[in-house]
């Protein structure tokens, strides 16, 4: 990761660019250039293309801008909370100085329960992917968003970057759910110094009564829910026996109240909310770009290929070799020469009708001394004409460069024929014989002609030029 | 040492060194490539990195151009020396090394300096005394050799002459490759065989064939990834359509036309991001994918005998949406058919995808709107064209300068049937109008399809085009 940017925020701001460039491609070269140059590591110059793309785009800003507005998600959960808290008081207290214990229990931990029961299943069920779509924490996140100051161009992008992040790394569920556990959290905090406030400075009755029920319904429920608290000390109430309406002992009443709301309804929310921030935590550090992703698989191609090529032995450009001509016009030997020069295996030797004329016939594959031979004999046959065969499907070299300006010198005129296997097609044939003629210009063969087929070479040998242009002698 | 193996790339002038070396580092802008005889004059050189490390350098030389006379000249030096590597330092130490043989001379320094080298051969040429003598040299140099017979699918029967020549050089492990079309495998086999020449940096190259089967998976599942998602797409794809509209000829015509230019659109970005994956360039696309681009490729998924045909092999009655290019969404439509055959499609089609998608159908149906949607055959074509093409970007060399033909007719495509059958669920999600296509989606639902079919395409045997 690059220094000074945290994990969290750079696979954030990734996402959001991800999503701007759905709508279409940003120009990101000389980012991913400057990316490529910072960094060795693909996953770090992924982060460093991030950043810089990021900073211009003002995605860093607008971050920037919501961390600064966090205040506002603080504000809007403390009036979360004020309204729960609020709401589980009135539950509980609502009836002046008489307080029916059991239906202020489940009033105080219904909802609470119901919706704890959601989040687990939720939890279960999209192994936290996505959470509910009206969960506290996911419904005060967009609010805060909506109501935070200096929306930039890209907001929109950066705040589905966000959610998509958070879907991806199967943490939605978690940090709205950890939102409301928080909230949940305080608001049962409230509510426990309110009820202790009450019972402490206030004599309540707590009462029970029933239409449908039996007392040993109640004397039930207070067992089963005061079983937990007893363990832990705390008295568990017994009802009057045979009656349907009737009072609690006030104070066991009052602690096994105070106890169930602490252990059901605080206790597990606390911890739901510790478990959040832990799971969370241990994400936003080991969270990283998803490198197997299509998105980011084009941008490892596009990096490989910017990998620098270094030149570490440049090309010093010197002169071409040049001979002097050893051939004297006034003294001309045998008329025409023909020198078979690496040809392949399957090559037509002798080309007709080109051998019929000549007065020496050879060929060669090209080693060392066959090649001093052969100069040899030239020099001292002195051949009026010189027709070298080359196989025009093979790459024209230096080597054969040499062998030809060495075999021009010992005699009148020479020209290059270029054999082309039949079997090659004739695209390939051409191709061949253009790549010869270009280089023959380019390593200033000077004063040979190029030919490709052998009737041509054949009549350029008798003494007429079947060519006009000094290159092409072609038919 | 922390800087890597160091290879030199040697070779006869024009043997594809660049080329090779273009495929061996996935960069088709690596150097410069022509039909030019010594197009390559300085050594230049170029990092396979492991995870920012450079775990390889490669070398690109100039080609070899006058081994015989240089091989001639070398054994002439006047003086005595202890072996053939000291009479090549002191040709390079010579004035011949800046002039007359300056560029075998860079080749020779940099096999000297390098921990190995791969000697390309272009084996469409008979072994000429100039190979022999370029095999002496290199062989003088006393570093581990590598003998790449390049272009192997030109000439093989001239493969096997220019195996006995490397054995009498000695050289008994040899790659045969393509630079142009490299086949599966290739690339791993060479790093392989390098390691045995180089025992001692064994371990750094197994490091890089781990490091590149890797990325080739990933490439690989990036590629199935985002066929999955237009292939979730396209099955999703739906288009209401007014009753009276269709059934006329010109109407049903455009309603036709607008939603194969849907598709066509969601296609073309798909092609253009698995050509991304592979790094292949964008320009790249209009040369290599002409079928693609042209627009003839649709022509070919929405021809009514390759539907027909896709149809028969799919099992599915495609006769029906083959006249017309797809079918109307059978479910409550039932406007050819009998009722029973209606009913069996609506309740079959609400079964398979789900009964979200009863209320909506319900208020075309009273509304008197249909819907088209795409034929199985066409997701199978589709299909099988999009992986037809990752397995050809597969294949493909980076110095591949040849189009890349992948029509949507094959016989292979059969093997992509359960594919097709498995992306049912996809016809009940709702639209994504205008929504990215080719991202992960924040449905887990639609992901979790995508992502079971990418699984497929992965293990479904498709044919290269």
């Amino acid at each position: 990761m690059t220094p000074g940017h945290s994990a969290l925020a750079t696979a954030w701001l990734a996402e959001a660019l991800e999503r701007i460039e759905e709508t279409g491609a940003l120009d990101d070269t000389q980012e991913l250039a400057r990316a490529q140059r910072a960094h060795t590591d693909p996953a770090q110059q992924l982060a460093a293309r991030t950043w810089l793309l990021a900073e211009r785009l003002g995605l860093v800003t607008q971050l920037a801008r919501w961390r600064e507005a966090a205040w506002l998600l603080l504000v809007l959960g403390a009036a979360a909370v004020l309204a729960l808290a609020n709401g589980l008081v009135f539950a509980v207290l609502a009836e002046g100085r008489t307080i029916n214990a059991a239906g202020a229990l489940v009033s105080a931990l219904g909802l609470h329960l119901l919706t704890l029961l959601l989040w687990l299943a939720s939890l279960v069920r999209s192994g936290g992917a996505s959470g509910a779509v009206l969960s506290l924490g996911r419904v005060l996140a967009a609010i805060a968003l909506r109501l935070a100051p200096g929306r930039g161009p890209h907001a929109d992008a950066l705040a589905q970057g966000g959610l998509r992040l958070l879907a991806r790394e199967r943490l939605a569920v978690w940090a709205f759910g950890g939102v409301g556990h928080v909230v949940w959290t305080l608001g049962f905090v409230f509510l426990l110094g309110g009820l202790l406030w009450a019972f402490a400075f206030r004599a309540y009755a707590l009462t029970w009564e029933t239409t449908i029920l039996g007392p040993e319904w109640f004397s039930a429920l207070a067992r089963a829910t005061g079983a937990l608290p007893a363990w832990l000390g705390a008295p568990v109430p017994v009802p009057a026996e045979g009656a349907t309406a009737g009072v609690w002992p006030a104070r066991q009443a009052a602690w096994w109240l105070l106890s169930c709301v602490a252990l059901y309804g605080l206790l597990p929310r606390a911890l739901c909310a510790l478990w959040c921030w832990l799971v969370l935590r241990r994400a936003a550090r080991r969270v990283a770009l998803p490198l197997g992703e299509p998105y980011y698989q084009r941008l490892l191609a596009r990096l490989r290929a910017l990998e620098p090529a270094e030149v570490t032995d440049p090309e010093r450009p010197h002169a071409a070799p040049s001979l002097a001509r050893g051939h004297h016009p006034g003294a001309p030997g045998v008329p025409t020469a023909v020198v078979g020069f690496e040809l392949p295996a399957g090559a037509e030797w002798p080309p007709q009708p080109l051998a019929d004329g000549a007065a020496w016939l050879v060929r060669i594959a090209g080693s060392m001394d066959e090649q001093a031979q052969v100069q040899a004999e030239l020099a001292r046959l002195q051949p009026r004409s010189l027709v070298v065969v080359c196989d025009a499907q093979a790459s024209p070299d230096r080597g054969t460069a040499r062998f030809l300006r060495e075999a021009a010198a010992s005699a009148g005129r020479s020209a290059l024929l270029l054999g082309a296997p039949a079997a090659e097609g004739a695209q390939a044939a051409e191709q061949g014989v253009q790549r010869w003629r270009a280089w023959v210009l380019a390593s200033r063969l000077d004063g040979w002609r190029v030919f490709d087929h052998p009737a041509a070479a054949a009549q350029w040998a008798a003494g007429s030029d079947p060519g006009t242009a000094p290159q092409e002698g072609s038919p | 040492m922390s800087e890597g193996v160091q290879i030199a790339v040697v070779g006869h002038t024009n043997a594809g060194k660049t080329s090779l070396l273009r495929t061996l580092t996935r960069q088709s802008g690596f150097g410069e490539v022509s039909d030019r005889p010594g197009t390559t004059r300085h050594v230049e050189g170029i990092d396979l990195r492991i995870a920012g490390r450079a775990a390889l350098r490669f070398f690109d030389t100039p080609g070899l151009e006058d081994a015989v006379a240089l091989q001639h000249f070398i054994a002439r030096l006047p003086g005595a020396y202890a072996n053939p590597v000291d009479r090549v330092r002191a040709f390079l130490a010579g004035p011949e090394a800046h002039a007359a043989y300056e560029q075998e001379a860079k080749v020779l320094r940099k096999v000297l300096e390098a921990d190995a080298a791969i000697y390309v051969i272009d084996c469409r040429q008979d072994v000429l005394p100039k190979y022999r003598s370029e095999l002496e040299l290199l062989c003088a140099c006393a570093r581990p050799v590598m003998p790449v017979l390049n272009f192997i699918a030109g000439a093989p029967e001239r493969a096997a002459a220019w195996r006995d020549v490397l054995t009498g050089f000695n050289l008994h492990i040899w790659m045969q490759f393509d630079a142009v079309a490299p086949f599966a495998g290739a690339e791993r086999q060479l790093f392989q065989d390098l390691s045995v020449l180089l025992r001692a940096r064994s371990s750094e190259l197994q490091a890089v064939v781990a490091e590149l089967d890797r990325q080739a998976q990933a490439r690989h599942a990036a590629a199935a990834m985002l066929v999955a998602r237009l292939l979730v797409h396209a099955a999703g794809l739906r288009q209401p359509v007014a009753r009276a509209v269709l059934q006329t000829p010109a109407g049903r015509e455009q309603a036709v036309a607008r939603m194969r230019a849907a598709l066509a659109e969601r296609t073309h970005e798909a092609v253009q991001a698995i050509l991304g994956v592979y790094g292949f360039r964008p320009d790249e696309a209009d040369l290599a994918l002409e079928p693609w681009t042209s627009g003839r490729w649709q022509d070919d998924l929405f021809h009514p005998e390759t539907l027909q045909d896709a149809g028969r092999k799919l099992g599915t009655g495609a006769a029906v949406g083959a006249a017309v290019g797809f079918a109307a969404d059978l479910a409550l439509a039932g406007m050819s058919l009998g009722a029973a055959t209606a009913l069996g499609a609506a309740v079959g089609g609400v079964a398979s995808q789900g009964w979200s998608q009863l209320p909506r159908k319900l208020r075309h149906k009273l509304q008197g709107v249909e819907e088209l949607t795409l034929e199985d055959a066409v997701l199978l074509g589709l299909a099988g064209s999009l992986m037809r093409l990752v397995g050809a970007l597969e294949q493909r060399g980076h110095a591949a300068t040849k189009r890349l033909a992948v029509g949507a007719q094959d016989e292979g495509d059969a093997a992509l049937r359960p594919v097709v059958q498995a992306l049912a669920p996809a016809r009940g999600f709702a639209p994504d109008v205008g929504g990215p296509v080719l991202a992960a989606s924040l449905d887990a639902r639609r992901e979790a399809l995508s992502e079971r079919i990418a699984g497929m395409l992965l293990r479904a045997p498709v044919a290269a085009a």
